[in-house]
């Protein structure tokens, strides 16, 4: 429907309403993001007295030189935590592959597998604390696998404080995201599968060259927003070690300096210094996602069905 | 259809309702009434555990006793949330914030007038009812003072005496060798020595910590050198006085000695403050750094009765400062003679022969003796860490500093007492404090408390502006009392290393801490 | 008399051995990783009827003494900022239903308008959320702090006017929802005389009814657990959450693991409810695939 037709009175009350759907997100976008994107990049450039300054750009590059600086550790935790996140994608897939395909107590699964989602994560930190303390059974069994003297504290030695991170992470993210793959899988037309079966293909073929191929956009676009999201990989960093014992990402490294500063943000440059770290790794990021979008558009052709 | 409608008309005109109410304030706590003719004094409290009845009480009080000013609280438990509006003029509505610490002076008024005063009733001015030592820390660098305690508390070694006797420990310890022993004893009776907690912001034994720097340095170079970043010459900031190997060196050497996987409870490093305390109070361990409100905060999970207040021990390599005592035996026996005289047990002219004492038959300069009688009779606070102030900019900030009369005043300061059960770093003009209904435990702290003569705290106002708004700590954040009773070997570390690595943190974001506060 | 037949489970049907045994074993990890999550969530059940003294001390035995008062007491007990139980539970209804109703609103109206009327920009938004979703922006955390506490929006139930945004990933779903619903609905309305509030209002939304019902649903289950934003923007005006978080962290200066434990159990009934209840509409309704632009 036009609102503005060549040669023909202009609707009021259309004009009306197309302004009532429009105003408040434009609005609010304008503010929220626009600005507080704009913003961000002038202070990135700027110290906390508004003067123009690099310094905050020399001083990412002197602490990605420190071996020890916790930005440093942040982007190695990063990475690593990302490149598990990438490995274990097809995996979540394939979970929510089985679950579609019906495997035994699926019903069941399919409900139990959203508790993490829908406990508290604050909850769930606190009590996966206390069930890895040296009180407990899994610090026991570490202590016994690898003949330590007493019960490691998983979450504050170096040793295990990060690997322990990333299983947490793993751990309630097993299922992946059923919401959108049970949605997706349950639009494949079931003729096709019927039909192949017939043909006699097993579940792997079926899964590789037919499921995959149909529900292509899906992973596509998934895998575009993990990439895009690559420095956001992170565990529960702050609810378990708020960065200590070399766990640190750059995400709550992030957090950290917000959560840190919010009662005196007036007198430190640390805004400046987040902003300018977050600059450099939107550079970055940006340069990532675009690789992945070409590649993505490469590897299958899109399925219309 | 229609029913979808409506649920939904109806929801969104609750909800902007709402939110447009909202923009209007928070509400809640706010009891504004104008029986004083509307002029209030709004106070932004954070709780962080002394609960809110006392300042209930100390609000009541004031506003019945005069007509000027209604006195009202906010109370949160966000300690950061409280001073989020400070020191935004046109936005911040509070005149008196209790809160933590806040370095930056720019905007809060001076309470010089409220310390010279003397309120109703009150025989001293409050400036001399606080503890000499305690405003010495709350100065800053101009001379005046823009922040006063409200809360926090002393700390000490607090250690299980049923224990201790019954390993046949009939002293506490004296020094920190000594203290080495005790736990060495400890753990041959099949009792875990010590235990801490440990979060982001540190343990309890950093408070210790600058006990036994200032106790090596001398509280005067702690204070004007160390803590002011002023090296000899007078040059501020200086590098050098943080890279200097003082006193801190001498606590992670002291430290190395019984802070290990060993003695400390495995899980200390790992877990919270209450957890921590409350396998203190109800399983086998000997010792753990607390402070005056463990009782209060412990109630009900676990009795005090049993636990004792130790004074804290005195740095062995003190000794390197002494010239006539050079052992650890001797200055054990020297600071059982300090005690003895402070304690009223023995006459100090029992210990005195000619210029100077004799302790077990050896000489002791007057020095000496002096030297180590400030270190015993120092005790950590954390009292500049809870501080209260008066925005310069509020338009109450007559009515805030008569509150603050009344506050320090001997019937407010009896009201505080009553309820929480532990002293500020200040006494009553007159006569003493009631503690008849306080438990052995309260009774035990406050004792060290008041007995000591210095109170030691690294919050001073006076700090460089490195240490307050710079970012930098006396030993780089390093949390080496972590790192000493790690249980992974790796990551365990000698007093040496850790040293090594502290000066190398330093060197490294020093330029950053000065670019902090340009 | 021959034995009965034993009957293969209908999703067993027309797969082979080695898929059934395949989806055994699948089952079996899915068990144990279910497992987990339901004994986590039963061990706080446990721990919330101990004392706090046995949680600390033996916090993997059952209780001596089973204190079930406590799941009541934590109505009275959970007290975070001066706000109770009560308070923080209405916060977070309001921060989650207002928040996200508030912006499924606003982003349905927005993909609508654009989707099904051409003016000038009208394909931008769709274009701009593409590049917001593709190209991440980093690091404007603080600035973000700055205008919000500019605006008075810090510490305020107005914070929920933030939600009011419709570039975000939702517009997409509605964008792609709007787009296959035929104008000749629209058309036969206007004949009859409504003018485009009404056909918007009467004719569209409730067709948009399912995709609405599910997204809000999943938004809701996200907002209702978000900490992150509300410990930084709200602490004075605690969520449950939030509540939860300062409990266990500044507000643990008395001792009650066990009324934390319990609170962990309660706050999270609602959700285990609703899911429960809608989760068929959540996993039907929603689907990112095969978005045709």
């Amino acid at each position: 429907m036009e609102v503005f037709r060549k040669g023909k009175p202009i609707n009021k009350r259309r004009v009306l309403f197309v302004i009532c759907c429009c105003i408040l997100p434009i609005i609010n976008w304008l503010i929220f993001y626009v600005f507080a994107n704009v913003s961000s990049f002038v202070m990135a450039f700027t110290d906390k007295d508004g003067a123009l300054s690099f310094e905050n750009f020399v001083r990412f590059w002197e602490e990605l030189n420190n071996p020890v600086s916790d930005i440093r550790i942040a982007f190695r935790n990063t990475f690593l935590t990302f490149g598990i996140i990438v490995v274990t994608f097809p995996l979540k897939v394939l979970v929510s592959y089985f679950i579609y395909k019906k495997v035994p107590l699926a019903g069941v699964y399919r409900i139990l597998f959203f508790l993490p989602s829908i406990i508290f994560s604050v909850a769930l930190a606190m009590i996966f604390q206390k069930m890895i303390s040296v009180n407990g059974f899994i610090a026991q069994w570490v202590q016994d696998w690898l003949n330590l003297s007493q019960p490691p504290e998983l979450l504050a030695d170096s040793r295990f404080a990060n690997t322990v991170v990333i299983l947490h992470m793993l751990w309630l993210t097993f299922p992946g995201d059923l919401i959108i793959w049970g949605g997706t899988f349950t639009r494949i037309p079931n003729d096709v599968l019927e039909s192949a079966q017939i043909d006699g293909v097993n579940w792997w073929k079926e899964f590789t060259m037919i499921t995959v191929p149909m529900v292509w956009p899906t992973v596509a676009l998934q895998m575009v927003l993990m990439f895009c999201g690559i420095f956001g990989a992170s565990g529960a960093v702050f609810l378990l070690t708020k960065g200590m014992y070399g766990t640190m990402t750059i995400s709550a490294w992030m957090y950290l300096q917000l959560y840190n500063l919010t009662g005196s943000p007036h007198t430190s440059n640390a805004y400046n210094y987040m902003s300018a770290v977050g600059l450099i790794i939107t550079v970055i990021a940006i340069g990532i996602s675009l690789g992945i979008r070409k590649w993505t558009d490469k590897a299958f052709e899109e399925v219309e069905f | 259809m229609r029913n979808m409608k409506k649920v939904t008309a109806f929801f969104l005109v609750t909800v902007m309702t709402l939110s447009l109410a909202a923009c209007g304030g928070t509400g809640g706590d706010k009891k504004k009434d104008d029986y004083n003719g509307g002029k209030e004094v709004e106070i932004s409290y954070w709780n962080s555990g002394m609960g809110t009845e006392f300042l209930d009480e100390m609000c009541k009080a004031f506003n019945a006793k005069q007509s000027d000013w209604y006195v009202y609280f906010n109370a949160t438990a966000a300690g950061n949330a409280v001073t989020a509006t400070y020191p935004l003029e046109d936005v911040d509505t509070i005149d008196l914030y209790m809160s933590g610490e806040v370095p930056d002076i720019s905007k809060k008024a001076t309470l010089d007038d409220v310390l010279d005063s003397t309120a109703d009733g009150d025989k001293k001015t409050i400036r001399e009812k606080f503890d000499a030592s305690h405003l010495e820390s709350e100065v800053a660098a101009d001379g005046h003072y823009y922040s006063l305690t409200w809360g926090g508390g002393a700390l000490a070694i607090v250690y299980n005496k049923k224990l201790f006797d019954k390993v046949g420990i009939k002293e506490t310890p004296r020094t920190t060798d000594e203290l080495a022993v005790v736990c060495d004893k400890l753990m041959e009776n099949g009792i875990t020595p010590l235990t801490h907690y440990m979060n982001d912001a540190g343990t309890y034994w950093d408070y210790i910590q600058e006990v036994w720097q200032a106790q090596y340095d001398g509280m005067d170079y702690y204070r004007n050198n160390f803590y002011a970043c002023k090296d000899e010459a007078g040059n501020s900031p200086s590098k050098d006085v943080l890279t200097k190997k003082d006193g801190r060196y001498q606590v992670l050497k002291a430290m190395e000695q019984f802070i290990t996987p060993e003695y400390v409870l495995p899980g200390s490093n790992s877990q919270d403050h209450i957890t921590m305390q409350t396998k203190f109070l109800n399983e086998d361990i000997g010792m753990m750094v607390n402070g005056s409100w463990l009782s209060n905060e412990m109630e009900g999970t676990g009795s005090v009765d049993n636990f004792g207040v130790m004074k804290t021990p005195v740095l062995s390599s003190i000794t390197d400062k002494l010239s006539t005592v050079k052992n650890d035996a001797l200055l054990r026996k020297l600071i059982s003679a300090i005690d003895a005289v402070a304690d009223g047990k023995e006459e100090i002219s029992k210990y005195q022969s000619g210029d100077g004492y004799v302790v077990d038959g050896k000489q002791i300069s007057a020095a000496d003796w002096d030297i180590v009688k400030a270190a015993r009779n120092m005790v950590a606070v954390n009292y500049p860490q809870q501080t209260l102030f008066i925005p310069s900019y509020s338009d109450a900030v007559e009515g805030a500093k008569e509150f603050l009369k009344f506050f320090y005043s001997d019937e407010g300061y009896k009201i505080f007492v009553d309820n929480i059960h532990y002293t500020l770093p200040m006494k009553l003009s007159e006569g003493e404090i009631d503690r008849s209904d306080w438990n052995g435990f309260e009774i035990e702290m406050d004792d060290v408390f008041q007995k000591a003569e210095t109170c030691v705290s690294r919050h001073m106002k006076s700090c460089h502006d490195i240490f307050n708004n710079g970012g930098a700590k006396p030993y780089a954040g390093y949390k080496f009392v972590a790192m000493f009773c790690a249980s992974n070997a790796s990551d365990r570390m000698t007093a040496d290393q850790a040293w090594d690595y502290i000066v190398e943190q330093i060197e490294g974001n020093y330029k950053n801490w000065l670019a902090n506060i340009k | 008399m021959s034995k009965p037949k034993l009957r293969m489970p209908k999703s067993f049907r027309r797969k082979s051995k080695g898929e059934i045994a395949l989806h055994i074993f699948v089952s079996f990890i899915f068990f144990l990783v279910a497992a987990s999550y339901v004994y986590v969530f039963l061990w706080a059940v446990v721990a919330g009827t101990k004392t706090h003294t046995e949680i600390v001390i033996n916090p993997f035995s059952l209780p001596q003494e089973w204190h079930w008062e406590h799941f009541l007491d934590v109505f009275s007990l959970l007290e975070v900022n001066g706000k109770n139980f009560w308070d923080m539970l209405f916060n977070s209804i309001y921060f989650s239903v207002g928040a996200v109703g508030l912006q499924h609103i606003v982003t349905m109206s927005f993909a609508y308008c654009c989707t099904k009327y051409k003016f000038p920009g009208s394909e931008w938004p769709y274009v701009i959320i593409l590049i917001m979703l593709t190209l991440p922006l980093y690091g404007s955390g603080g600035a973000s702090y700055r205008i919000y506490k500019a605006l008075g929006m810090v510490d305020s139930y107005s914070h929920i006017l933030s939600a009011l945004s419709g570039f975000s990933m939702n517009f997409l779903y509605y964008r792609a929802c709007f787009k296959s619903m035929s104008w000749s609905y629209a058309e036969a309305a206007m004949m009859d005389g409504a003018d485009d509030f009404v056909i918007y209002g009467k004719v569209m939304m409730p067709m948009a009814k399912p995709i609405f019902g599910a997204l809000f649903l999943t938004g809701w289950l996200g907002i209702w657990n978000n900490y992150e934003s509300a410990l930084i923007y709200l602490p004075n005006i605690p969520t449950l959450p939030v509540g939860i978080y300062q409990f266990n962290t500044e507000m643990v200066y008395r001792a009650r693991l066990d009324i934390l434990f319990a609170a962990c159990v309660i706050i999270s009934i609602p959700a285990i409810v609703l899911f429960i209840a809608f989760n068929r509409v959540i996993t039907t309704n929603v689907s990112l695939g095969g978005i045709k632009g």
